[in-house]
């Protein structure tokens, strides 16, 4: 009885250490296991925030297309963006502070627990800004947008072929019978050098490198899509934006 | 006397001439009676762990573990054994380290009484005689003597906390828990059993390869310390195998192999050097060590990595940290606000360490795409690169920064990176990236798996340049690295800068040039293997976010091998050829080189555009390439050792440029501006080529001291030009040495006449007898002649006709129209016109509009369209005829002028006729224009043309009627002078004086030629002398001479010519009314009106004129005949 008596407190801590065991699971990175999981990190926050930046650039261009002729409805408007930015402002805020939870709680619930450290930059706004402003502004035809059939393609050697280029030049939409149109991609700026190559596929006007082009009238290719190459068949004609 | 007692402690009452002690504290007692009032406690097995039972001997401890290590059902068995290991490790990892002042004392027994005398302190002294009196005993020889003769003592800040041992090596102090050895000896007070599997991995090391090898060695002998082995053996050894035992259980070899000792008797020597412990001194017949550096050095969080400067970090990974930061700390509760705490402090304690928080030190927070895939054999770290599922195209292949940033690579290499991450393109089009970190050590190896997963919302939507590394490998000598970077869109290119990292530090750009809105090149001084892009929306150096990197694979040049490289360049005034000679070959060839960037990013739709219109082409073609420049337009310095190679100024190599705006223009003619800035852009255009020749000698294993540069120059150049030149020279050389070139060696070759002749020798391509084989190495602005005949070099001369009096700029143009040849113009407008392709216009547009009119008609006929035969529809045009008309003029000139030059000579030795040649070669680029004359198709020898010129050249030189002179035309335009710089063919008479040199005066005139001389009458065949050239002060003197001229008597065999043509029809069918127009208008006076000014230009242009005037008035009257031609002038 005393030989027990002397282990007790052994017997006790070995208790509370295997309870302590179970309910505080120990990592060991050593052996190599799967940390497993992937943040949940507020998807849905994130997603309101892209919607909310499409939002607001609608908002700007409707803005910037009324405020030439109507002065009042831009008072309007600009008000509703004010609202917009500080919701926006709001969210990037409180996504801004990604450890509020302590490393403990993200340990337990998040493995990969930086991912809870990503917060959207300011310049990545501003980027999104840039592109709308500069490269889709109002004046845009919205008749068409690539979709997720269409082909991206750029010219080499004189040559239509399959893009791997982001952002690519230019989109190849099947019509069937080997035949495509092409439409200029009104998100990327043509450079000096892919100027002159698209000239031969358009008429562009207001040309200068270094701007986008809306497409009016697509060029017309021959396509081959085994290949994935195209013969002008007929030029189209774009202007810058 | 009285005898020192240890009483039990006690629980309250306390007798009252007893004060409360902690436990391990003496009271004396005088009277044993006193005893009695002693009140003990209720036995209580549990307390024996706080407390010693009384044994009325100092010597108690020592006992104590002796036997309670014999008997394992002995209560303090755990308790010593704790103990004695807590001792061991406590010595070996260093006590100093954590703020206790560890010592080592030897203590003799026998003076030890005077020593307590000493002290004049009676308890002392009562003690030191416990002790002596006490001492264990020996039985030796049937005597008994102390078994402690001597005692080593373990000191901290002063106070004992262990001593030697004869039984058991050592054995503890009662009291050594205290502050100074922290978590050491606290089994007493309630700490975890630690036996030695559940030590550091290293101290079980120390403990297999050092201490049991002496345990089981021979028993310790020589010194004055009392060694019971046998005892050792049986209380210490025995247990210590059995714990080792414990210790390699599961272990893989490896460990196991590092926990079994030596089996050579002095190995365990060996493995405490090898394992850098330091003696502290010898205990029990035992040498104890302690090992170099703190706890944090054997922490299972330290990175272990074998670079970086400066101690490891810890690496804080909140997923994977167990609490302690090395076995035996004190446990810590991480920091909610972990990321943003002082690295130089260990989150949660005050310790001064670095440490990493690797998801946000070493990832980025973002995934930046680039444009174009990335080539995965230019680069390193894409092999854990896995795409889930295929389908969305941004990732089919990768082309994303890896998201690591810049500070990573202070630990580690870029090759290790291939290892270390992985990046997984989800299903659902988020990036998981994971980056295994290794920590521990070498010994005992760990890992730390650091995840991050990107949403979609977190792969930027701007993407990232194309990126092109010159040269396309390392070398040790190679100096200058320079990175060319292609955007695709402007707000990357504003917005994202790139910064190079070598060996974890950053490596300065040597020049930074921002070429176009989205092209920038950037040098560095080392090889950049890291290329770092960082955001500065938001600011610039520590404000900056790094945004991913991309690691340059260079492969490494050739092994360097004894093969030597002489390079010959001729730099001509419109184009430039380098030729290159490996060591005894019979001929040099024509430079070219392929794969002479590194691309790190797949080709883009514009890529090679772009290389060749900003920087280096991919490859370039064994051919001639134009002289002249792209560069920025605000150069911000004009200094070349200053400038790195190809950032601001470039060589289009294949002709292309592009229309930018005004950002960068093309300069040409760089070879005769004096302008400063001319001068720069020369040197910088010579540089760049001998750069490009010297990176490709590099990579091909060549030592840069086995490469000789050969430079020519026009044989019309003055002294001062060739020094000028030289000059030039001096400043690429210079360049060069300070990039680690040194060892190439520049220097003067032949002069261009000299050059051709030994090419075309050395090319069997001229004969060594006859009176005479005439070569006419027409480039851009000048022909060279050279004559062989009679077994020796006759005649080297040089003149200023070349093509740019065809193709070029009025030479004295007098505002910006006339800096355009109409001819040119017609046929770029022509081409325009004429299905040439929208790329060669942009092309056209960017020479016409940087008024470089000859490298328009340069590039233009060099096109595939031109070469397609599409041209040929030019052939109907007036503008056409109208320009053959030119070139036979051209050729005229220069035949007349070669009859002229004859004339001068002396007669074949034993005839009394004039010198004629037996043939002429036209070489040079220039000599194409002859083909001109017969509607692009290459003439054949002996037709009309070749016989008209023949007849020019005999009439000049005075002898009208005989055999036509045979004419041919080099194969290989432009490579004469290179080739001959280099070749190997030695011929003396070459190397003589030719019989003639200089330039004949080509007309009827007196000047005064001399300082010190008087005017003097000269003749079209009289020579001028070294000394005699046309001077701005003597111009004054300049006098024509009564009667005709030699332009009109020229004009006047050109006619003859020009009617032997018109059966020709087409263009020659009016060439000579043509020409009588052109001439009438002219007249005698308005000809020397005109060659009088343009002498005068070219005198005070260049200081002085040592040339021909005849030369003057051609082209003269090709300048009046193009302004009649093509209507730029009534």
């Amino acid at each position: 009885m005393s030989r027990v008596m002397d282990y007790a407190p052994w017997i006790a801590a070995a208790l509370a250490g295997a309870i302590a065991l179970w309910v505080v699971p120990r990592r060991r990175p050593r052996r190599g296991e799967d940390e497993g999981g992937h943040s949940s990190l507020s998807a849905d926050r994130d997603g309101d925030y892209r919607l909310l930046n499409q939002a607001l650039a609608e908002v700007r261009r409707a803005a910037e297309q009324q405020a030439l002729q109507m002065q009042a409805m831009r008072t309007s408007l600009s008000v509703d963006i004010d609202r917009l930015e500080g919701k926006i402002d709001e969210i990037s805020r409180d996504r801004s502070t990604p450890w509020s939870g302590g490393w403990t709680a993200e340990a337990r619930t998040v493995p990969s627990s930086a991912s809870a450290g990503n917060a959207a930059p300011a310049w990545l706004e501003e980027a999104g800004r840039y592109g709308a402003e500069s490269l889709r502004p109002s004046s845009a035809e919205p008749a068409w947008a690539p979709g997720s059939a269409d082909t991206p393609v750029e010219i080499r050697d004189g040559v239509l072929v399959a893009s791997r280029s982001l952002p690519p030049a230019a989109y190849a939409v099947a019509d069937g019978g080997g035949r495509a149109r092409v439409y200029l991609n009104p998100d990327a700026a043509l450079n000096e050098f892919a100027l002159p190559k698209w000239q031969a596929f358009f008429d562009l006007d207001g040309e200068k490198a270094y701007a986008c082009y809306r497409t009016r009238r697509p060029a017309e290719v021959r396509w081959d899509d085994a290949a994935a190459r195209g013969e002008l068949v007929s030029r189209g004609q774009a202007e810058s934006i | 006397m009285s005898r020192n007692l240890l009483p039990r402690f006690r629980q309250k009452p306390n007798p009252a001439n007893i004060e409360a002690l902690p436990p391990g504290r003496w009271t004396p007692l005088q009277n044993p009676v006193e005893l009695s009032k002693l009140e003990l406690p209720d036995e209580n097995a549990t307390e024996l762990r706080t407390r010693i039972q009384s044994i009325p001997s100092p010597w108690a401890r020592l006992h104590l573990f002796r036997n309670a290590l014999e008997d394992p059902q002995h209560p303090a068995h755990r308790l010593v054994q704790n103990e004695w290991l807590d001792t061991l490790e406590f010595v070996w990892s260093q006590g100093a380290a954590r703020g206790a002042h560890v010592t080592h004392e030897r203590v003799r027994m026998d003076e030890l009484r005077s020593l307590a005398r000493d002290t004049g302190s009676v308890r002392v002294e009562d003690f030191a005689d416990a002790l002596v009196e006490l001492a264990p005993r020996r039985t030796e020889g049937g005597a008994s003597r102390s078994a402690v003769p001597v005692v080593s003592l373990l000191l901290v800040n002063g106070a004992p906390v262990a001593a030697s041992s004869p039984w058991t090596v050592l054995f503890t102090a009662e009291d050594a828990t205290r502050e100074e050895t922290r978590g050491f000896f606290r089994y007493a007070s309630g700490a975890e059993h630690r036996p030695l599997a559940r030590r550091p991995f290293r101290f079980q090391r120390y403990v297999a390869q050092v201490l049991l090898p002496q345990l089981e060695g021979e028993p310790p002998g020589g010194g004055d310390e009392y060694v019971s082995w046998n005892t050792v053996q049986t209380c210490v050894t025995r247990w210590l195998r059995d714990e080792l035992r414990e210790c390699r259980a599961g272990r893989g070899d490896r460990v196991r192999d590092q926990l079994s000792p030596s089996p050579d008797a002095g190995g365990w020597r060996t493995a405490a050097a090898a394992m850098h412990l330091e003696p502290v001194g010898t205990f029990g017949g035992l040498v104890l060590f302690s090992r170099t550096g703190t706890e944090l050095d054997e922490s299972r969080w330290r990175l272990r990595t074998r670079g970086g400067a400066g101690p490891a970090p810890i690496v804080v990974d909140p997923a994977s940290f167990d609490g302690r930061f090395y076995e035996g700390a004190q446990p810590v509760k991480l920091p909610a606000d972990l990321a943003r705490l002082d690295r130089g402090v260990l989150p949660g304690v005050d310790v001064h360490h670095p440490w990493v928080h690797p998801q946000t030190d070493w990832l980025t927070d973002q995934i930046f795409l680039l444009g174009e895939p990335l080539r995965r054999e230019a680069v390193r770290g894409l092999a854990g690169y896995r795409v889930q599922a295929q389908g969305d195209p941004r990732f089919s292949q990768p082309r994303l920064a890896l998201p690591l940033r810049s500070e990573f690579f202070r630990w580690f290499a870029p090759d290790e990176v291939d290892r270390l991450l992985t990046i997984e393109v989800l299903g659902n089009g988020s990036v998981a990236v994971a980056l295994t970190v290794p920590v521990g050590s070498d010994d005992d190896p760990g890992e730390v798996v650091v995840r991050r997963v990107y949403p979609d919302t977190h792969v930027l939507k701007q993407y990232g340049p194309e990126l092109t590394v010159w040269p396309a490998f390392a070398h040790p000598a190679w100096g200058e690295y320079t990175v060319f970077r292609t955007d695709r869109e402007q707000f990357v290119a504003e917005n994202v800068e790139l910064r190079a990292f070598r060996g974890g530090q950053p490596v300065a750009a040597a020049g930074e040039g921002r070429r176009t809105p989205l092209v920038r090149t950037a040098a560095f001084g080392a090889v950049p293997e890291i290329l770092e892009f960082r955001s500065t929306a938001r600011g610039s150096g520590d404000r900056a976010e790094p945004l991913g990197v991309v690691l340059p694979l260079l492969p490494a040049a050739r092994d360097p091998h004894e093969t030597r490289w002489a390079v010959g360049v001729d730099f001509g005034t419109s184009n430039t050829i380098v030729s290159v000679r490996q060591n005894e070959d019979a001929a040099a060839d024509v430079f070219s080189a392929d794969g002479l960037v590194l691309a790190l990013t797949q080709e883009g739709a514009e890529t090679r555009e772009f290389l060749a219109g900003y920087f280096f082409p991919p490859a370039v073609a064994a051919e001639p390439f134009g002289t002249a420049v792209v560069h920025l337009a605000g150069l911000p310095h004009l200094d070349l050792a200053r400038e790195p190679t190809a950032v601001r100024v470039n060589v289009p190599f294949s002709g292309m440029v592009r229309n930018d705006g005004q950002t960068n223009r093309v300069t040409g003619d760089l070879k005769w501006s004096p302008e400063r800035e001319a001068y720069f852009l020369s040197a910088a255009f010579l540089r760049h080529v001998v750069a490009t020749v010297a990176a490709e000698a590099l990579r091909a294993g060549v030592r840069p001291e086995n490469v000789s540069v050969f430079f020519s120059w026009p044989r019309s150049f003055s002294e001062d030009q060739v020094r000028s030149l030289e000059g030039q020279w001096r400043d690429v050389h210079a360049t060069l040495a300070a990039r680690g070139l040194g060892g190439v060696t520049i220097q003067r070759g032949l002069d261009e006449s000299r050059s051709v002749l030994r090419h075309f020798f050395n090319a069997a391509g001229l004969g060594t007898l006859g009176a005479g084989s005439v070569v006419l190495d027409v480039g851009g602005g000048t022909t060279d002649l050279a004559a062989y005949g009679d077994g020796r070099t006759l005649l080297l001369d040089s003149v200023l006709l070349g093509g740019k009096n065809l193709t070029g700029p009025r030479q004295q143009g007098a505002g910006r129209d006339e800096l355009t040849n109409p001819f040119v113009e017609a046929f770029v407008r022509w081409a325009h016109g004429n299905d040439l392709p929208p790329v060669h216009r942009a092309v056209l547009d960017k020479y016409l509009a940087d008024r470089q009119i000859h490298l328009a008609f340069t590039y233009l006929v060099r096109t595939p369209w031109f070469a397609s035969g599409q041209a040929s529809r030019f052939w109907a045009t007036p503008e056409f005829r109208a320009f053959q008309a030119m070139v036979f003029y051209f050729f005229a000139a220069l035949f007349h002028y070669t009859g002229l030059a004859f004339r001068a000579l002396p007669p074949v030795p034993g005839t009394e006729g004039p010198r004629l040649p037996d043939s002429v070669t036209l070489a040079g680029n220039g000599s194409q224009y002859l083909h001109w004359l017969t509607n692009l198709q290459p003439g054949q020898a002996g037709d009309a043309y070749r016989h008209a010129l023949s007849a020019i050249l005999r009439d000049a030189a005075g002898a009208p009627e005989g055999p036509p002179i045979r004419i041919e035309v080099t194969q290989k335009p432009k490579e004469e002078v290179a080739r001959g710089l280099v070749a190997p063919v030695v011929n003396a008479a070459l190397s003589l004086d030719p019989v003639a040199s200089g330039p004949v005066v080509g007309e009827r005139l007196a000047v005064q030629l001399r300082n010190e001389g008087e005017v003097r009458e000269l003749g079209p065949d009289s020579r001028l002398g070294m000394a005699e050239r046309f001077s701005p002060e003597r111009l004054g003197t300049l006098r024509w001479l009564d009667g005709e001229m030699e332009g009109e008597r020229f004009h006047a065999s050109l006619l003859r010519a020009a009617e032997s043509l018109i059966p020709q029809g087409g263009t020659w069918a009016g060439l000579p009314d043509r020409y009588r127009t052109v001439f009438s208008g002219l007249g005698r006076a308005g000809l020397r009106s005109a060659t009088a000014q343009k002498l005068e230009y070219v005198v005070n242009q260049s200081g002085g004129y040592r040339g021909s005037v005849f030369i003057l008035e051609a082209t003269v009257v090709l300048e009046r005949m193009v302004d009649h031609l093509f209507g730029s002038r009534p």
